[in-house]
């Protein structure tokens, strides 16, 4: 089946299976090894993407439901030669270890910065509860989503 | 960990879903969010033949109010419904349940009707539809049906839905003035799924409250006293408890209002 799409800005036109899931588009066909792949389940959030805006798991998606859609991955963040804030937050805040969870977390927080502003610790929390980190104890990352923030 | 391989339909319009569904009789599975049936495939605990993808049929996403009813297309996005302003007015028990439910990027992308049609015994949404009495509705080429919560849900994720049929429609009566709502649950952590989920309503007449992760199917009590037949100790504890409180949450607003 042939799958149209737009990532990160570029149109993309592939031959594919239906069951080939959009985590292993990005990374096997198209070589974007930014998203990472934890329990291809979606309950780790480390291979989340966001589709027209929205952050999702690309695990739980097909290749083939991306058709005519917009697919921004943690590669399509921040602009040419300048990073997004919350990748600059990550980094002053040392917001990771060994950094397998990051893109997930960045790419949610691409979605959420604008709501996170003001929010209490708990409810802060709640709203990065779809990622995983097994490294940090999340302290060092709620304070870089907290830096981020507008 | 790579679901199985399947035949895979993308129709344009309800009417061609619900072709594609009767022709294809029990073979065909219909996919909404994914948010569940995804997981399943990807476990190889499900392998379905066909899967007919709802996300680019137009029209099942609607958030209306109707004749004293909240009306939500099957294919409305949790989240959507979750920050809908009709709904935190017209059903702030459902709104509440929702933001339960997974978390916010699964939310986003799992639909009120791919929730309901799961049937997880454990899950939120369907305690609100049945605190209040709602009903889903299901469609086929040869007309709809309504089914309230009692004969949808028939054992744990199995629903009463026939081959060629649709769940399309999920309709929640409006909370009235007199009325008080909350929902309470007990779980590992937030993003984990519930023990024990309870939602209620109540007014000066009573309770109407209903748990889920006790039973097949959410169980619709009027008094934490009605639980003392739940096998399992701690879940039985846990659920009186969840009634208590909830209850009182709920008759304290109704008084409120």
């Amino acid at each position: 089946m042939i799958v149209r799409t737009t990532v990160n800005g570029f149109a993309v036109e592939e031959q594919v299976e239906p069951r080939l899931l959009l985590s292993d588009f990005l990374r096997h066909t198209l070589g974007l090894t930014g998203t990472h792949v934890g329990c291809e389940h979606g309950v780790c959030g480390a291979c989340n993407v966001l589709l027209d805006g929205r952050a999702v798991r690309a695990c739980l998606l097909f290749a083939v439901q991306v058709d005519g859609h917009a697919v921004t991955t943690v590669e399509g963040l921040g602009e040419e030669g300048a990073s997004h804030r919350a990748q600059t937050a990550f980094v002053e805040h040392g917001a990771l270890q060994c950094g397998f969870c990051t893109p997930g977390f960045l790419v949610s927080l691409a979605e959420l910065l604008p709501e996170l502003a003001g929010l209490e610790d708990s409810a802060l929390r709640e709203s990065l509860s779809g990622n995983i980190c097994r490294c940090t104890g999340y302290q060092a990352i709620v304070a870089a989503a907290r830096g981020a923030a507008p | 960990m790579k679901p199985a391989p399947f035949d895979y339909e993308r129709p344009r319009s309800l009417d061609d879903a619900l072709q594609l569904l009767a022709e294809r009789g029990e073979d065909a599975i219909p996919l909404a969010g994914g948010q569940s049936l995804v997981p399943m495939m990807n476990l190889r605990l499900t392998r379905p033949a066909i899967l007919v993808d709802l996300n680019e049929v137009p029209g099942l996403d609607g958030i209306d109010e109707r004749d004293g009813m909240l009306v939500i297309g099957a294919m409305a996005r949790q989240r959507d419904v979750e920050r809908s302003p009709l709904c935190a007015r017209l059903s702030p028990l459902l709104a509440s349940a929702l933001r339960h439910v997974g978390n916010p990027q699964t939310r986003n992308r799992g639909t009120i009707g791919g929730n309901l049609a799961h049937a997880d015994p454990a899950s939120e949404v369907p305690t609100a539809v049945a605190a209040t009495g709602g009903v889903i509705v299901l469609a086929s080429r040869d007309g709809t049906r309504e089914l309230d919560c009692d004969a949808f849900f028939t054992r744990p994720y199995t629903n009463a839905r026939n081959p060629g049929e649709l769940v399309v429609e999920v309709r929640i009566p409006v909370l009235r003035r007199d009325q008080g709502w909350a929902f309470e649950e007990v779980a590992p952590s937030y993003a984990a799924q519930a023990i024990v989920a309870v939602s209620a309503v109540a007014d000066a007449g009573g309770v109407r409250a209903a748990v889920a992760g006790i039973a097949g199917s959410p169980r619709v009590v009027s008094h934490p006293g009605e639980l003392v037949d739940v096998e399992d100790p701690y879940r039985r504890a846990v659920a009186a408890d969840l009634v208590q409180r909830v209850s009182a949450r709920a008759l304290e607003r109704a008084a409120a209002a």
